[in-house]
């Protein structure tokens, strides 16, 4: 039903956003204002384990400029935040299990007052053994950081009879690849405003990905309904996942201290602040044992992955149900044998980050078949084409892909748009004479499902809200939000081509839980799909009206008209505006209004053996990372990506390049330079001196390739980019470093410390057969 | 911690701001340093005398046989003067890789001294460059080496109510000038270690070395015996070679945030020896 | 702590208030209004507060606002000023490329290119990403912010030679 030749679906057009941007306009949370505001500054645990034996806030309540402090006990509803488990208060009480756990709010008239207040609360503690590890928390006798113990899940795929693939295989690699934390490093740090209306009502305003989780969040905790808590999103300064549960935290501690003053309370974190409390990706310890035949096919993988939660499950298992499920990539694997464990640690608080656990077992992955091809002397290349899916194949989980499979597509076009082959020999050929420079080129494939696991799929429907005004113009409220990813303007893209006007008439308002349904979180790449789905929905139901009413104003039949760019026409003569079709409803008292709602098929899936629909609809990405080492100084230079996408349909091609490009440049950070140092559950470098993400003169070359194979259920076809854009890139630079280096690196991220330090103890590992 | 700024009108109404000769009373010009340190509680101070933008402390001046700037020059500003860029290459490259361009339009030599980080980019090139510092006080003036003002981590030989006013460097355009700072980013990094060396040359022999590295010591190290391993010896490959236990003698890095002391023990002798060895093929840089 | 009157000249305007003595002029810049300038890190590493000081762009994070009186101060809200539509050829040129997606280094990014591009700053890649290093964006990748600097390079000269608006 989409629109043949479109003239706003599949173009460049310039963000409907872009323009305020640049000026400087756009209100960000730290730039709203409220008469009468004060500032919320919180108390963290001074200890990453203690039990609490006493908070003594009587010194910062009597500091001028002071409002209210506030502790456990004066939380009128649930003190628990936690977002799938229950195991997460607000305010601790009798013990704290991480350094940023709170322990009490100050509310004061400047944030300076605020902060020194914070600092005048007194908490005496009883340290506990701090658990800093995956090992140390699951071994005998560790001390339990939650009741039940440190396992928080298990999860598991089991497919095949591994007994019989680890026989059919000739070479058997087994390697344990280890990965760090990654922060998100959103330049706009966490805030919300909470704003107690003259109705009761409490507006939340937020930089933030889901609203609707901030709504039940501070709902929950106040003890409040839904229909008393409003969440509206700020225009928010990057997430990337940094920005989905995460943010009900603040947002509930802020909402608090406004019911308990009577004002609006703003909470901004500083940069320290956000790097010490917030979420980050989760380290991850995989133990990757893999079988390959004698063509280079995989006959069996085990995976045994430890994801380390931090002290909060939040969304650590989901995330770690994501990984587990996709640890295979896209391969066909006959036998599969995948258990997942995600562990409770005293460290920082793993949540989700761009790729949800696929970065983390794509560079286990995808290093492991390089290892197998170099061992079978084929090419990086080859050993995939062999063994990626196609159409009709079975995923590592049984399910069967009908439609809409790029990964070969992928493959074959980066390996020629980049010269693979030839480069490589090339670049092997001058390794071999180059003492101190050093250069690779290698490949990392990933495969990416981009909606919500079939676990979660109950949050799956989403909802829109379009208006057509009697002078044309057109407002469209949706339930993803726009996060920088473009959401809106591919929304707006796509309602404006199905009904017809420019582009340049469709407002998407701020993303306000009053307006919508809840349309679940904007994670998983999902939001072009369902997002788009609903305002196609809603945009379809209202140029139905509007063509009616034309048909009869005009008496031309429906099926001669077409409405496009503003124009309606019959016979390719233009008859009337879009403007004027919309007053001659109106004085007909038509309604241009209309919800849109969208929710995917269900999906059948079995828990125990983690195996059936895992998700709606995959993305296949193919990026090529060519680098080069200087091993003077232990510095990896990325000189140059091919990234191949297979994105259904690109609605907007500018954006999608936009997002490969952004996420090749901080999936490049991850691979060689962002390391948080956290020693026993403490961070030591919460700045950005320290936690070095990539400048401008670290960008490679980026060529970006984009393979549309349409998807049947998407917006014209599209399905998603978000997060496929970075998946690949770290696994591609660690084989490319690997391979330029001789030497596997087991470890991101590969600073140049790691790898000077690891070509020192270097110990070919072969494979054995 | 809130901090009390003044702004002074010139050099001597500074001085008589400084006189106070209370070390919570500190002067700041750029401030990329202090604001930062000072917000983090590192430094502490009750009121900050504002240098920034005097003109009596922003000048260069060749003269016969030196240079001399003045120590509020921006490094944006050093950098751009040609007369300064093509006598001492190696300074010009600390202070091109120095941070940023908004850093580097605010930061100044006196500031980087003054602050006493071990880290700092701009002191190894200017104590392999022979650097003279003048420093002024209501009570006069007196001039040091500059690698006399470190005494200590964090720690310089400035009274309280003593500014760094002036530079004097002597002239060494023809002489090889290296300099190489290291990071895991190409820009904008707190340097792991840094290293700058000048050479003069006659053919492949060294009449005269200088040599001094940053982070490998609680303050710029000025390498005396890599200096005299240097002085009056042939540039060969078995020098370069046998330089790495010279250096390794004289460096005591620590291990920290920013890397371990084995990697900047490694860094400190790659970069050596890369700069002797392009020294070698004839390179002036 | 000290509280005086301070003015600062911004954008051409003189705006007074009464601030504390150490104020930075990013935190003064903002409560004036100009809520164009960010803060993104408060250490002077992400350049999010980049504004222009006597003709030089510069991280206002790590200036005291009494530093920066009677000195020229120029924020991104000021930048287009004496163009047509008060916009600079490069925050057309952002619009235009997609140089664009969360929009919060924006505004630093905005100033330190159109300085880049007023001085008349070399256009080839390295140069240009050279005169952003101090910017960090965590959403593009700069690539298009890269082709925004040479796309308005192009349009930058027919201001100069006094061409007529172009309409984008």
């Amino acid at each position: 039903m989409a629109v043949d030749s479109p003239s706003i679906v599949s173009t460049p057009a310039s963000r409907v956003d872009a323009l305020d941007k640049v000026r400087g306009h756009s209100k960000y949370v730290d730039d709203l204002d409220f008469p009468g505001l004060l500032y919320c500054a919180v108390v963290t645990s001074a200890h990453p384990h203690a039990e609490i034996v006493s908070i003594d806030a009587s010194e910062a309540k009597s500091t001028p400029g002071v409002f209210a402090v506030a502790t456990a006990a004066e939380i009128p509803g649930e003190n628990q935040v936690g977002v799938s488990t229950s195991d997460q208060p607000l305010l601790v009480e009798q013990k704290a299990r991480m350094m940023a756990d709170r322990l009490a709010l100050v509310a004061a008239d400047t944030a300076e007052n605020a902060r020194s207040a914070a600092k005048k609360v007194k908490v005496l503690y009883r340290p506990l053994p701090t658990v800093s590890d995956v090992d140390a928390a699951l071994a005998d006798g560790a001390p339990p950081i939650h009741e039940k113990g440190n396992l928080i899940a298990k999860k598991q795929v089991i497919k095949g009879e591994m007994d019989a693939g680890w026989r059919a295989s000739k070479i058997v690699l087994e390697r344990v690849y280890t990965t760090g934390y990654q922060e998100h490093a959103y330049l706009e740090t966490n805030g919300v405003i909470a704003v107690p209306e003259a109705d009761g009502i409490l507006t939340v305003y937020a930089s933030a990905q889901c609203p609707f989780y901030i709504q039940k969040a501070v709902a929950r905790v106040l003890g409040e309904e839904l229909a008393s808590i409003r969440c509206i999103q700020a225009t928010t300064g990057g997430a990337f996942g940094g920005k989905e549960d995460y943010p009900s935290e603040p947002a509930a501690c802020a909402a608090l201290m406004a019911r308990l003053t009577g004002r609006p309370v703003k909470l901004v974190y500083d940069r320290a602040e956000d790097m010490l409390w917030s979420s980050k990706r989760h380290p991850m310890k995989i133990a990757h044992r893999l079988g390959v035949d004698g063509d280079g096919r995989i006959t069996a993988c085990e995976v045994k992955l430890y994801c380390d939660a931090g002290a909060y499950n939040g969304l650590s298992a989901v995330v770690a149900e994501r990984a587990n499920a996709t640890a295979l990539g896209p391969y066909r694997v006959p036998n599969v044998r995948v258990d997942t464990y995600v562990v409770y640690t005293n460290n920082l608080f793993g949540g989700a980050f761009r790729g949800f656990g696929s970065p983390q077992v794509t560079f286990a992955m995808e290093s492991q078949l390089d290892e197998a091809a170099a061992a079978l002397g084929i090419s990086p290349a080859e050993i995939r084409r062999r063994n990626l899916l196609r159409v009709g194949d079975a995923t590592a989980t049984s399910q069967t892909l009908p439609e809409s499979v790029g990964a070969i597509e992928t493959l074959e076009q980066a390996v020629a748009r980049s010269d693979f082959e030839r480069k490589r020999a090339e670049a092997e050929a001058f390794n071999a004479r180059s003492p101190d420079l050093k250069k690779g080129i290698a490949i990392g494939c990933c495969m990416y499902g981009c909606c919500l696991h079939a676990g979660g799929q109950f949050l799956e429907g989403s909802g829109a809200l379009l208006h057509v005004r009697a002078d044309g113009s057109v407002n469209l409220a949706i339930g993803g939000t726009e996060i920088g990813q473009g959401a809106f303007t591919v929304v707006a893209q796509l309602a404006a081509e199905e009904l017809g006007c420019p582009l340049s008439s469709v407002r998407v308002v701020p993303v306000n839980t009053d307006l919508v349904p809840d349309s679940g979180p904007t994670v998983a790449s999902r939001t072009t799909v369902m997002s788009g789905n609903a305002a196609l929905d809603a945009a379809r139901k209202v140029r139905a009206r509007m063509l009616e009413v034309a048909s009869q104003k005009l008496d031309v039949p429906i099926e001669k008209l077409a409405m496009r760019d503003g124009a309606l026409s019959a016979g390719g003569l233009t008859r009337a505006s879009f403007k004027e079709i919309a007053k001659a409803c109106y004085e007909r008292k038509v309604n241009l209004t209309a919800e849109g709602w969208y929710a995917p098929p269900r999906k059948e899936w079995n828990e125990a053996l983690g195996v059936g629909e895992a998700y709606s609809v995959y993305c296949f990405a193919t990026q090529i990372a060519e680098v080069s080492v200087d091993l003077r100084s232990g510095r990896v230079v990325v000189e140059h990506v091919t990234a191949a996408h297979d994105v259904g349909r690109a609605i907007n091609p500018a954006m999608v390049t936009g997002q490969v490009e952004g996420g090749i440049v901080q999936g490049l950070g991850y691979a060689l330079m962002e390391e948080l140092k956290v020693v026993d559950g403490k961070c030591l470098n919460p700045n950005f001196t320290d936690y070095l993400i990539p400048s401008a003169l670290d960008a490679p070359s980026v060529d970006t390739l984009l393979i549309e194979l349409p998807f049947s259920r998407g917006p014209y076809g599209a399905k998603g980019v978000g997060e496929p854009s970075l998946i690949p890139i770290a696994a591609a630079v660690a084989n490319a470093v690997s391979f330029a280096c001789g030497h596997r690196f087991t470890h991101i991220p590969i600073t140049p410390e790691r790898l000077l330090s690891a070509l020192d103890a270097d110990t070919m590992i072969r494979p054995s057969t | 911690m809130s901090v009390e700024i003044e702004v002074a009108e010139s050099l001597p109404h500074a001085l008589e701001l400084l006189a106070v000769a209370d070390p919570e009373v500190r002067p700041v010009a750029g401030a990329t340093d202090v604001i930062v340190r000072l917000n983090a509680g590192r430094l502490k101070a009750r009121r900050l005398v504002s240098i920034a933008d005097l003109a009596d402390l922003s000048y260069v001046r060749p003269e016969a046989g030196l240079i001399r700037f003045g120590a509020g020059t921006l490094l944006s500003e050093l950098m751009a003067h040609p007369e300064f860029a093509a006598e001492y290459p190696c300074a010009v490259r600390a202070a091109r890789e120095f941070a940023s361009p908004q850093i580097r339009n605010r930061a100044t030599v006196g500031g980087n001294i003054g602050n006493a980080s071990p880290a700092a980019d701009m002191v190894p090139p200017l104590i392999a460059l022979d650097a003279q510092v003048g420093l002024r006080s209501r009570r006069g003036l007196r001039t040091l080496a500059l690698e006399e003002i470190f005494l200590g981590f964090g720690k310089t030989a400035l009274a309280p109510d003593e500014l760094v006013t002036e530079i004097a460097v002597p002239r060494r355009r023809g002489w090889f000038q290296a300099f190489a700072k290291f990071g895991s980013r190409s820009a904008n990094v707190i340097s792991v270690i840094n290293m700058a060396i000048c050479l003069r040359l006659s053919d492949h022999r060294i009449d005269a070395a200088r040599v001094s590295y940053g982070s490998v010591a609680p303050k710029p190290l000025h390498a005396v015996r890599v200096e005299q391993f240097l002085t009056g010896a042939i540039l060969s490959q078995k020098l370069v070679r046998d330089v790495a236990e010279v250096v390794l003698s004289e460096i005591a890095p620590i291990d920290d945030v920013r890397g371990s002391k084995r990697y900047k023990q490694r860094l400190a002798v790659n970069a050596t020896q890369d700069a002797l060895a392009r020294a070698m093929g004839g390179a002036r840089a | 702590m000290k509280h005086e009157e301070l003015t600062l000249s911004i954008n051409g305007a003189k705006r007074s208030a009464v601030f504390p003595s150490d104020v930075r002029l990013l935190d003064a810049i903002r409560r004036l209004g100009y809520t164009g300038t960010k803060e993104g890190c408060g250490e002077g590493e992400c350049g999010a507060c980049t504004v222009i000081l006597d003709g030089r762009p510069v991280d206002s994070c790590l200036i005291y606002a009494k530093q920066a009186v009677g000195r020229a101060i120029v924020t991104v809200e000021g930048v287009g000023a004496t163009y047509p539509g008060g916009l600079h050829p490069f925050q057309r040129a952002m619009v235009l490329t997609g140089g664009v997606q969360c929009g919060f280094c924006t505004p630093g990014v905005i100033v330190a290119g159109c300085h880049h591009l007023d001085s008349g700053g070399a256009l080839d890649d390295g140069s240009i990403k050279d005169a952003l290093s101090g910017n960090l964006c965590r959403c593009t990748g700069y690539a298009k912010i890269v082709q925004a600097v040479k796309l308005a390079a192009q349009s930058h000269e027919l201001w100069e030679n006094g061409a007529a608006a172009q309409e984008h």
